[in-house]
């Protein structure tokens, strides 16, 4: 197998001599013709030729075009490469069997030997993109040729814009070559000696067809490819290069560095672009395995294989799923509440009630397992539990700075009890937080407030059980004074609560989503012990089911916990009720 | 007439700046000129100090590592030998000013001025010398590898969390010696807790870390900024405001854009700050004398009173162990950064 290497350098002329002298000699027999970009001046070939001046084998280019991004040097480079080794057959005494085409910042990430068991196992393929205008994904389409691009790019945007645009308006289409139909595709390829000199020939046949692509828009993906789709029978057309490419959301090459070798080496191809200038040791290792036994890796080069799927999965993650609170996330910033819970990946328990209640509740749920704080979100104060003077670094002195961004406060305190987090919450305190909890899934809502289905007297019994709390709100006496309920209603509607403490207390309205509905537990409460009646009992039943059914890591506790509550509750009403 | 005096304001605010920018410069003596050796591509380093030479060692070998090519500092009259070691460097050049830090806008005015100098379209660390930067895949990436990919994102700046690292052990205790690693004495920075808000300019402020929960618990508003810009591509239009922690124009603060992935991010790093070590009881004692800090040096105030100097906290408390480990708190992120 008799292997030809293109190599299309711009500078690090070092660099082009190592990946030289890899692919060379790692090959059986092969030979490397470097084109060094015009536009880089004498120096780097200089510095090339003396690099591999011992090596009869490479040889830099005498011919040489400037290979700015998307014009025709990216195609006239490769050809003047291919006439060269054409040239010089009878001197070398040498034809190659196939071109293989490669970019400086291209790294091999097979063995040669391997390549040269895997094109001599395809004698006839050519290893090349050919597909039609479908294959681009954005931006011109058939435009690419249709129109005349005068202007750069890259520095003259805004000209070669209003070129375009104006030549739409004019209806501007120029015609296709005759018997050639359009075709696309990755520039880089590795074609069989007879196409390139089918290619070469046909160049020369017909040298205004190949004038019309000198002033199509990015040649290199559409010139070489459409004389491929031209002269080959699509059997013998892979589908795609050997070449592993990868582009970002930004539309540039993804570029490796030294901590990707392992990613380079599962790679489903016989090189990739491109790495980084500084990564040494990526580099060094590539261009050590050029060399390798071909034993060393097994898996063959599929038609379909492209592995795009694994960098934009690693992307996604390292990007897609941010913590609770991550820097430089605008959407993470006070005063956000949902989407800082959204990303607090840690289950958490609530129990929304007059703080006397929620205490006797969590000290249950405290005993069944759970980590039990208090009223966490109580004004001027951060109760995180009686005696708790400290919980992971988090102190109840700290409310200030917990009123700065008290979501992010709650996802620390969710996150330091490993899933087991549980809290008390009056529906004063933090009321659009709460309100953030309730559309939280992930937050287990014990519903501890009073409930006899009288709006007016679970109003009044609910003001009466905040009252004397030292970190409350003071509710307004409910005893005394004209209209109390109204009172009442005005203090929790001036704490923007009044709708909560509606929804959980009476049920009205959504409680948030279905997810949330499912952990929402009743546990209900009455100052009136004629109230504990079998309809009670069942429906607290009935929410420990759903609890059963979503099953939060802590849910056996939970459960646990809150049966407990249930029967202190039940024998202290019974004992008020005989009394 | 209206339209037209906001039509000149911005014209107006950058010539009052670059004026500012230039008279400071014009305080600053090349004492030490290597920058024959900057070469084209070459990421440089900025920073303003004042005595201290005994970090100099561990942060010049820090930011070597990490792909800096020429040191450029402004030393604000230091009297510890300084000079000396600069002078075995053959990355660093030196400018030398006796005029106030605090007329300078705390060092920024010069800093602003040499990078109008010798920054402009280039990639350039500016931190201050108790700030060492670290990213992600920082051990394995250098710095221009970074600014690459940086601008292949069409990002102007690399966004950092500024951690303040301490020991377990008292203030006093806590010693760095001349030429110590810092990461070795103050192994310890705050877990989580940074809260962010919007700030100036369209950017986000961070308060947070240790300094938040122990020296301004009761007006955490007051608290110092965490948030800094310390590694950017220096235009001749960009200020630095007040010490790295926002600058003009407003898009430089921007952390978030809204080209953009929205759901994602984009790469940050952290700033480990290595300020509360034994040597600050000295420089405490002499800044408050010399009221050039910030608000009159109510920081250092701070620093001087509270004795014990403890800011470790079990469960809030972790020791650094790699830019992996930021990853995974969510202090630092690599973005799209394959």
């Amino acid at each position: 197998m008799r292997l030809l290497f293109v190599i299309l350098a711009h500078e690090r002329p070092e660099e082009a001599a190592a990946l030289a002298r890899a692919l060379v000699g790692g090959a059986s027999d092969a030979r490397a013709l470097v084109h060094f970009d015009a536009r880089v001046g004498a120096a780097p070939v200089e510095a090339f030729r003396a690099a591999a001046a011992d090596e009869p084998r490479i040889e830099a280019l005498e011919e040489r075009v400037a290979t700015p991004w998307g014009e025709w040097g990216l195609v006239a480079a490769p050809l003047a490469a291919l006439r060269r080794a054409e040239a010089m057959a009878e001197a070398w005494d040498w034809t190659a069997d196939r071109v293989v085409l490669l970019s400086g910042a291209c790294l091999p990430c097979r063995p040669m030997g391997q390549l040269e068991r895997f094109l001599s196992a395809r004698p006839e393929m050519e290893f090349i993109e050919v597909e039609d205008h479908a294959w681009i994904t954005g931006g011109l389409r058939s435009e690419r040729w249709k129109l005349w691009f005068p202007f750069n790019f890259r520095t003259q945007y805004r000209l070669h814009k209003t070129s375009v645009g104006v030549q739409r308006l004019l209806g501007v289409s120029r015609r296709f070559p005759k018997g050639l139909t359009p075709r696309f595709g990755s520039q880089w390829w590795c074609l069989t000696w007879e196409t390139c000199a089918a290619m070469l020939a046909y160049a020369r046949a017909h040298p205004e067809r190949m004038r019309f692509f000198e002033r199509v828009w990015i040649p290199d993906e559409m010139a070489v490819q459409t004389l491929v789709h031209a002269l080959v029978p699509a059997r013998r057309i892979f589908g795609r290069g050997l070449t592993h490419f990868q582009f970002t959301d930004k539309g540039k090459p993804v570029v490796h560095h030294d901590d990707h070798l392992d990613y380079v080496l599962g790679l489903d191809a016989f090189f990739f672009r491109k790495a980084a200038p500084g990564a040494t040791r990526l580099r060094a290792a590539c261009l050590d395995l050029a060399g390798a036994g071909p034993k060393r890796f097994g898996a063959p080069v599929a038609r379909d294989g492209r592995d795009t799927a694994d960098y934009a999965l690693k992307v996604r993650a390292q990007a897609g799923f941010p913590t609770a609170g991550r820097p430089f996330h605008a959407a993470q910033a006070a005063p956000a509440a949902d989407a800082v819970l959204g990303c607090a990946c840690t289950p958490y328990t609530v129990v929304v009630g007059p703080p006397g209640r929620t205490r006797a509740v969590l000290a249950r749920l405290g005993e069944a397992g759970l980590v039990a704080l208090g009223e966490a979100f109580a004004p001027g104060w951060c109760d995180l539990g009686e005696g708790r003077e400290v919980f992971e670094g988090m102190r109840p002195e700290h409310w200030r700075i917990r009123d700065m961004h008290p979501a992010l406060w709650l996802a620390r305190l969710a996150g330091r009890g490993g899933g087991r987090t549980a809290l008390g919450w009056s529906p004063l305190h933090a009321a659009p937080l709460l309100g953030a909890v309730l559309r939280d899934p992930r937050a287990v809502v014990v519903n501890a407030l009073p409930r006899t289905g009288d709006e007016d007297a679970d109003l009044l019994a609910f003001a009466e059980a905040c009252a004397g709390e030292a970190h409350h709100a003071s509710p307004p006496s409910a005893r005394l004074g004209a209209e109390p309920v109204a009172r009442v209603r005005a203090w929790l509607d001036a704490a923007g609560a009044l709708n909560l403490w509606r929804q959980l207390a009476l049920g009205a309205g959504d409680v948030g989503t279905e997810a949330t509905r499912a952990t929402l537990l009743a546990m209900p409460w009455a100052p009136d012990p004629e109230r504990l009646a079998g309809a009670r009992r069942r429906s607290f039943e009935a929410s420990l089911l759903r609890l059963d059914a979503a099953s939060p890591p802590a849910g056996e506790a939970v459960r646990g916990g809150l049966e407990a509550a249930w029967a202190d509750w039940h024998a202290a009403a019974t004992r008020e009720g005989a009394a | 007439m209206k339209a037209l005096t906001d039509a000149m304001r911005v014209p107006a605010l950058y010539l009052r700046l670059a004026r500012e920018d230039r008279r400071a410069g014009r305080q600053l003596r090349l004492v030490q000129d290597r920058r024959a050796a900057i070469g084209a591509k070459d990421v440089i380093l900025v920073a303003t100090l004042r005595n201290e030479a005994f970090r100099m060692e561990a942060f010049a070998e820090h930011y070597r590592r990490l792909g800096v090519r020429h040191f450029l500092f402004v030393d604000n009259d230091s009297d510890d030998g300084f000079m000396d070691w600069a002078d075995r460097q053959p990355d660093v050049s030196v400018w030398h000013t006796a005029a106030s830090y605090k007329a300078a806008a705390f060092g920024m005015r010069w800093c602003n001025d040499l990078l109008r100098r010798h920054g402009i379209g280039r990639w350039c660390v500016c931190v201050d010398p108790d700030e060492f930067l670290v990213y992600p895949r920082h051990e394995t990436r250098d710095l221009a590898a970074l600014g690459a990919f940086l601008e292949e994102d069409r990002r102007l700046a690399l966004h950092c969390l500024m951690l303040d690292a301490y020991s377990d052990r008292p203030l006093a205790e806590t010693v760095l010696e001349v030429g110590a690693d810092p990461f070795a004495v103050c192994p310890f920075f705050d877990r989580d807790g940074y809260v962010q808000r919007a700030g100036w300019g369209s950017g986000l402020f961070i308060q947070g870390g240790p300094r938040l929960r122990t020296h301004f618990p009761d007006r955490p508003e007051a608290a110092p900024a965490l948030n800094k810009i310390p590694f950017l591509r220096w235009e001749r239009r960009y200020h630095y405001r007040s010490s790295m922690h926002d600058a003009w124009p407003f898009r430089l603060n921007r952390a978030q854009t809204a080209d953009g992935p929205a759901a994602t991010g984009h790469v940050t790093g952290c700033l480990f700050h290595f300020k509360f070590v034994a040597s600050l009881k000295d420089k405490a004692a002499e800044e408050m004398e010399r009221g050039e800090h910030y608000e009159g040096g109510r920081e250092y105030a701070r620093y001087h009173a509270d004795a014990a100097g403890e800011f470790f906290e079990p469960g809030l408390s972790v020791r650094y162990e790699g830019p992996e480990q930021l990853e995974r708190l969510g202090l630092m992120s690599p973005g799209a950064w394959f």
